[in-house]
């Protein structure tokens, strides 16, 4: 059943050709950050890992806003539930990010443009960032297309104010510093890409796990708290 | 007593602060074909909406007996999957059907489809997407089968091979149906649910009664229950303004004789 549905949702993603502008969006962007040599790994990892939250929160919002009300009854029926519905769509989408993903840790590979060479600790350093990234990505998308936060006019508005408040988290504590205790609430993306600052990092350290456990109990709580939402909405 | 398939008890539904169904109650017998009618806009999509739990009721309970199929009264023109290739994942989605069920390939000859099985779906014309849309809910096991408007746009043949296949399965499974063709209820349907006066009857006794809409005046109550209880199949009160009652068409002529001696104004006799 779930490799049917995967099959279909594949199909009719792909015959759609709307996944042409994000992914060659952020094929450009790969390929503007290593334009230059010499490149530190982790930070353009972590630039790259940007990207990618971005470009699977649009990839995210296209797949879903695709269906129409008829579509999704239909399949909801025919799945006998509203979740695996979800879920397998939300599947879907990370399977497809992971070909992104590749890409992503690839490109600089073939192109030797790094500083310094690239060891198994940056190689899973990449893979962890970039999955997470894409997972938070297709989380927003998600949460934006099918809850009642938003309507349909409002949903570029909303992902775009939420975008900029992640971004700009460190800043608005900063100057705003009350706001730290609502602004917990957004992933946890800059804490995430601040560990990737110096070339140090082993992915054995004990913080930067501290935050992957964090980031990883963070989507399994965003995703109780979607399934809720999307079966009310 | 018959097995119950869908049962509504004092369902209440809102959109947007407007009540559309208020306090429905019925239930529908397992093996049954029932017809959903009534006028524009008085929620029949809807009702067929809360069978399948699609969406949930502002108040009331339902309850549903088995695993429920279900075919909008539209399909998507998105998809840009052929005939096939769409219907062969419905198939790979129901894992658990039986062996002596019909195939995809089967239901594309018995709705003249096959000729139309490797174009793609968003090329299609409206009532070849109607068969579509009707094939993909046979192709489950459902026990009961939901249809909103499933004549919509079908050509008299695919019409005819149609009903007998739903006359063929309601031997085994429960059939709902909204349609706004006199002809579905006068074949194949064995109960009417009215949404106009919120009744639920068998077929044959739904022709033998006429309903008697007049103004809901103070004294109407007193003399529907004093004096015509006994007349009267049933009363249903649609607003503050009128007051509607089904009685056998035997005693129409008794019944309007009192309620003229009563002074009370008669809105319209007809037919349900």
């Amino acid at each position: 059943m779930i490799y049917s549905f995967l099959k279909y949702e594949h199909l009719k993603f792909l015959t759609s050709y709307q996944f042409i502008a994000p992914v060659f969006t952020y094929l450009l962007w790969i390929i503007g950050i290593y334009i230059y040599r010499d490149m530190p790994v982790l930070s353009s990892y972590g630039s790259t890992a940007i990207g990618l939250f971005i470009v699977m929160t649009w990839i995210t919002i296209i797949n879903f806003g695709r269906d129409t009300l008829n579509e999704r009854h239909i399949f909801y029926m025919q799945l006998q539930s509203k979740t695996t519905y979800l879920l397998i769509k939300i599947l879907y989408i990370f399977l497809f990010s992971t070909l992104l993903v590749i890409v992503s840790l690839i490109y600089p590979l073939l192109l030797n443009v790094f500083d310094k060479p690239v060891s198994l600790n940056f190689v899973l350093i990449g893979i962890v960032t970039h999955l997470l990234l894409s997972i938070f990505g297709i989380m927003l998308g998600a949460f934006i297309t099918n809850t009642n936060i938003a309507t349909k006019s409002y949903r570029w508005l909303l992902t775009i104010f939420i975008m900029l408040i992640i971004f700009t988290k460190e800043v608005l504590i900063t100057t705003v510093p009350f706001t730290k205790w609502l602004l917990w609430l957004l992933p946890p993306i800059s804490n995430l890409l601040n560990q990737l600052n110096s070339d140090n990092l082993s992915i054995l350290n004990s913080h930067f796990l501290l935050i992957c456990l964090f980031a990883v109990i963070y989507i399994l709580i965003a995703l109780k708290l979607l399934i809720a939402l999307f079966k009310k909405a | 007593m018959a097995e119950i398939a869908v049962a509504m008890d004092q369902v209440t539904l809102k959109l947007n602060n407007k009540t559309i169904i208020n306090n429905l109650s019925f239930q529908i017998p397992k093996g049954s074909i029932t017809l959903l009618k009534g006028k524009n806009g008085v929620g029949k999509s809807l009702t067929l909406k809360l069978m399948t739990q699609l969406i949930t009721p502002n108040a009331g309970n339902i309850t549903v007996s088995g695993h429920t199929s279900y075919a909008p009264d539209s399909f998507p023109k998105n998809i840009k999957l052929t005939t096939k290739s769409f219907l062969t994942t419905i198939q790979n989605l129901n894992m658990k059907r039986k062996s002596d069920s019909h195939t995809v390939d089967d239901y594309l000859a018995l709705l003249n489809l096959s000729s139309l099985q490797n174009t793609k779906l968003h090329h299609l014309s409206k009532g070849s997407l109607q068969k579509v849309n009707i094939i993909q809910s046979l192709l489950t096991d459902a026990d009961i089968l939901v249809f909103d408007e499933p004549f919509s746009g079908l050509d008299k043949t695919s019409e005819a091979q149609f009903l007998t296949r739903l006359q063929q399965l309601s031997k085994t499974k429960t059939i709902i149906i909204t349609d706004h063709d006199a002809n579905i209820e006068h074949t194949i349907a064995t109960h009417i649910l009215s949404l106009d006066d919120y009744t639920f009857m068998p077929q044959s006794k739904h022709q033998e009664l006429k309903s008697i809409t007049l103004s809901n005046q103070q004294y109407v109550s007193d003399v529907i229950e004093h004096d015509l209880a006994s007349w009267v199949h049933a009363k249903v009160t649609s607003n503050h303004q009128y007051v509607t009652l089904q009685v056998d068409k035997q005693n129409v002529n008794v019944v309007l004789q009192h309620l003229l001696k009563h002074n009370c104004e008669i809105i319209e006799v007809k037919d349900l």
